[in-house]
């Protein structure tokens, strides 16, 4: 935030810096008064590659009618968004409740500035229609200083000295059990050894056998010369002990280099987030993950993974029929995904690689579709097929377990929503169902950008197949799951509990990432040559 | 599974969008006129046009020969072009009962790429493809114009697509290409109107050997064109514009330019400009637009909609056909039927169009959006020597025989080369 200059910052820009907390209705009753006011009011609150480009803009002429907003670079249109978010400081500035704030997201963001053609380019946000530009109560922003920017990021104003750069993206506080704090640090000059939470009065050290290092590949945009940082530039600390129930004020991360030098970097105080009577067995097990690996705790860490999938609406089927075998797609929410994913299906039926056929729709969007669709694709194949609506198709791999029970499956080969498989990739799977492979195959690219390519460092939870049996059993001791998504990162990492399928493990058949689609990260940026 | 249906040699299927009973666009037209034009050849020949069941009561197939693809709009996606499945099993039934032996497809929106995919995969018969537009490249109906700026744009690339629709992330345009690309490379050959339109399936994707560049036949023709109209000093020269009335088309300008030749009393009083084709559809803001230009400026009317059976005796009533389009086109209709009637024409200088209308040969041309430049045109083409000239250079109009031969020369070589044949 800004100083609260009230004032025009440029010729047809007008806007308050720091408008969170300032009253906005001075400036509007100000303005209201000039001879030939523009009927809009906004501003940039905030520009930067890792949190986007926020801010709020109203239409005076029509406060409940939120204007359209354009996100240019130069006079290209890279994006547009009409406010969609509530701001009580202007709603209170209006005296009348508004949907004024605005975001661009950080990968808008830095799609925008990727597509400047110059230097001096200028990424603006203007009215649509008009050529009303919002203030940002600065210098306007070159896509070229977007690009090479240090992150603005929570609490970045504060340098932790030794050349570092720090941000924190999130803080987990559990009362009596500790916190967990996320974020990145980029330190070329010495390595960062050990972090220390200051919080509530109370200051904990990360437990160094939780601290997890992670690839940071958003923050290649802003930092193009440290991609060697970047690939450990993320962090996860765990910092067990007693944090007070209520109290999170002056929230301070002191960062230990080695040698011993250290820097603290206070943090807003509302990053902290308080859990308090919320936190759940699955939050427990974040904080003390070793309780999963304990003898006499085992069936706690069952339990508490039991409940997170419980707490999920569970998977409704709304035609079944049980299959020995078969291949599990997750359906796209998109509907010109849904009918690609059909599409592939059905090319996939025509060449008899199908025998047995589950999907799993959403129950808003796809459900309206999938149906029929499903029933056109029966009538043509004659094909055993069910198909389950759950609300989120997200959930797919946590509810996985049921479906599995529902559909008696002894072999299954689960393609998560937005994978389309080739031909290539059903073969294998069809190999594998009829048990001419004798090893489960995986199939997921998810690999870390900034990792070496080895494609068998990577199976996933993204395409995958192995007996109903075998995940079932790993499925009771899995990491627990957030969203949807097992954390598999965090968790296995912590509790050396292996991430699903690994090949260490459970010997497979890793399948090229060409293989499937909708792996198109990597061919997206290439030439367009066929 | 289904059977693969055992196909003997038999007729050619013409598989189109719609058909021109339904719609009046270009590329059914122009389906139905190589239709028409085979079966004057004598070859057997079915015409297959997808009709949306709301509108199957307006389908008024002429002979037992055409048949309707029923579709429903719900059933359908226009991203990737994918129809129900329904359409394809209507697609193939009509193919086997009629022992099709060879499929031309003037387009993929509503029959389906899925079709095409189903066609290749079930059956022995080689299909071709004949593009009237972008539609596969790109998402904006086809036009390669930037969306919601309506600039030209020369190359789809995902981003730059997801530039256009915010909407759609640059992945589903990555899937988008893959998925057309695949469709469409199991055609035996390609068919391009213009050699602008070729050129970008080309760069796009698609392989040139396969490609083959045939102009569109008119259905009817006069007997022969018209003569230039005689001029004097006093008479205005008449330009005529045809077709549907949009911003699209280039209307804008035009309005545009009626202003700025209102301010020339001179010019205003040598021109006189027949506005001819539907306005309906549009909104009010532009109709209101339209409207009140007309009524501002008396060396311009609004001769409302055409009978395209009409269309030679309007257009030899007219010095000059000007076509504004503000996209690339491929080859318009109107071209064709201009040169037909023995009149130049004055166009947009841009893809398909600039193609078909040589500049100084058979029309001028001047700059996308840019009335000023518009009225330099117009006042470069008042003049009875350059107008002569004009009207000596213009090329013949195909017919739809000749395009018929064309064709069949087309499928002859394609079904050489293609290995599925």
């Amino acid at each position: 935030m800004g100083s609260g200059d009230l004032s025009p910052s440029r010729e047809g820009v007008l806007g308050t810096t720091g408008s969170r907390g300032r009253a906005p209705g001075l400036l509007l009753t100000a303005d209201l008064a000039s001879p030939d006011p523009p009927p809009y009011r906004g501003h940039i609150d905030v520009i930067d590659p890792i949190r986007g480009l926020q801010g709020w803009a109203v239409n005076l002429a029509a406060p409940r009618n939120p204007p359209q907003l354009t996100l240019r670079v130069g006079t290209e249109t890279v994006a547009q968004i009409t406010p969609d978010r509530q701001r009580d400081d202007i709603s209170d500035a209006m005296s009348q409740r508004v949907t004024a704030g605005f975001l661009f997201d950080a990968e808008t963001l830095r799609r925008a500035a990727a597509m400047a053609t110059a230097p001096g380019e200028l990424i603006t946000v203007r009215i649509a229609g008009t050529s009303f530009e919002l203030g940002t109560g600065g210098p306007p922003v070159r896509a070229a200083d977007l690009r090479a920017a240090k992150s603005l990021a929570a609490g970045q104003s504060n340098s932790p000295g030794h050349g570092a750069e720090i941000s924190v993206d999130r803080i987990l506080v559990i009362p009596g059990l500790g916190c967990m704090a996320e974020g990145w640090v980029l330190s070329p000059q010495r390595p960062v050894t050990a972090f220390r939470l200051t919080i509530g009065g109370v200051t904990l050290t990360a437990r160094p056998d939780t601290l997890y290092r992670k690839s940071r590949a958003d923050l290649l945009d802003a930092y193009p010369d440290a991609a060697h940082l970047i690939a450990q530039a993320g962090f996860v600390a765990l910092f067990t002990g007693d944090t007070p129930p209520r109290d999170t004020a002056s929230p301070t991360l002191t960062v230990v280099f080695a040698g011993g030098a250290e820097a603290s970097f206070a943090l807003p105080a509302r990053l902290p987030r308080l859990l308090g009577h919320t936190a759940t067995a699955s939050d427990a097990l974040l904080f003390f993950p070793a309780l999963a690996a304990e003898s006499f705790f085992p069936r706690f860490a069952a339990a508490a993974i039991e409940a997170d999938r419980a707490a999920l609406a569970p998977p409704v089927p709304l035609t079944l029929t049980q299959t020995p075998k078969t291949f599990i797609q997750v359906l796209p929410e998109n509907r010109s995904d849904l009918f690609l994913a059909f599409e592939t299906i059905a090319t996939a039926c025509r060449e008899n690689l199908i025998d047995g056929l589950t999907l799993v729709a959403a129950t808003d969007v796809t459900r309206a579709d999938a149906p029929w669709l499903l029933r056109d694709l029966r009538a043509s194949h004659d094909l055993p097929a069910t198909m389950f609506a759950i609300p989120d198709t997200g959930q797919a791999l946590a509810l996985l377990p049921a479906i599995l029970r529902a559909t008696g499956a002894k072999r299954f080969v689960f393609a998560a929503a937005g994978l389309f498989p080739t031909l290539q990739a059903h073969r294998l799977a069809a190999a594998w169902l009829r048990g001419t492979a004798k090893t489960p195959i995986f199939l997921g690219p998810e690999p870390d950008p900034c990792a070496p390519p080895d494609p068998h460092a990577f199976p996933s939870s993204r395409c995958f197949g192995w007996t109903a049996e075998a995940f079932l059993r790993w499925s009771d001791t899995a990491p627990t799951f957030l969203g949807g998504h097992f954390r598999d990162n965090l968790l296995a990492r912590a509790t050396r509990a292996p991430t699903l399928c690994p090949n260490t493990v459970l010997a497979g058949r890793p399948l090229a990432p060409s293989a499937i689609e909708l792996a198109v990260n990597e061919t997206i940026y290439a030439a367009a040559a066929p | 599974m289904a059977k693969r249906p055992t196909v003997t040699p038999g007729p050619i299927a013409i598989v189109a969008h719609t058909h021109p009973a339904i719609t009046k666009g270009g590329a059914e037209i122009a389906a139905y006129a190589l239709y028409e034009g085979l079966k004057r050849l004598g070859i057997e020949t079915i015409f297959i046009a997808a009709c949306l069941a709301e509108d199957r009561n307006r389908f008024r197939p002429a002979s037992a020969d055409e048949y309707a693809l029923i579709t429903e709009r719900t059933h359908y996606d226009d991203f990737y072009t994918i129809s129900a499945p329904e359409t394809t099993r209507q697609l193939l039934a009509i193919l086997a009962h009629r022992r099709v032996h060879l499929v031309n497809f003037h387009h993929h929106i509503n029959i389906g790429l899925n079709s095409f995919r189903a066609l290749s995969m079930l059956t022995q018969i080689p299909f071709f493809v004949t593009f009237h537009e972008f539609t596969a490249i790109c998402a904006n109906q086809g036009q390669m114009v930037t969306r919601p700026a309506r600039r030209l744009c020369a190359q789809a690339t995902p981003i730059a697509c997801a530039t256009c629709f915010p909407e759609r992330p640059p992945e589903q345009f990555q899937l988008r290409r893959h998925f057309m690309l695949n469709s469409l490379r199991l055609a035996a050959g390609y068919i391009a109107p213009s050699q602008f339109l070729a050129d970008r399936f080309i760069a796009w994707g698609l392989p040139a050997a396969k490609f083959a560049i045939i102009e569109n036949g008119l259905r009817a023709l006069p007997p022969q064109p018209a003569p230039p109209l005689p001029h004097t000093r006093e008479k205005p020269w008449i330009i005529g514009t045809f077709g549907q009335i949009t911003p699209n088309k280039g209307i804008d300008t035009v309005l545009d330019a009626l202003d700025l030749i209102a301010d020339q009393p001179a010019l205003a009083r040598r021109l006189r400009l027949r506005i001819h084709g539907g306005l309906s559809g549009q909104s009010a803001d532009f109709t209101a637009r339209f409207e009140t230009a007309i009524a501002t400026h008396d060396f311009a009317t609004y001769e409302g909609p055409y009978a395209n059976d009409d269309i030679f005796d309007l257009m030899a009533k007219c010095d000059f056909i000007l076509v504004p389009s503000t996209w690339w086109e491929n080859s318009p209709v109107v071209i064709q039927e201009a040169f037909a009637t023995g009149r130049p024409v004055i166009c947009t200088g841009i893809g398909g169009l600039a193609e078909k209308v040589p500049p100084g040969t058979a029309g001028l041309h001047f700059r996308r959006n840019d009335p000023v430049d518009l009225v330099r045109a117009l006042a470069e083409a008042a003049d009875t020597r350059i107008y002569k000239s004009l009207c000596a250079g213009l090329p013949s109009a195909y017919d739809t025989i000749t395009m018929a031969q064309a064709y069949l020369a087309a499928f002859r070589q394609g079904r050489k080369e293609a290995v599925l044949f």
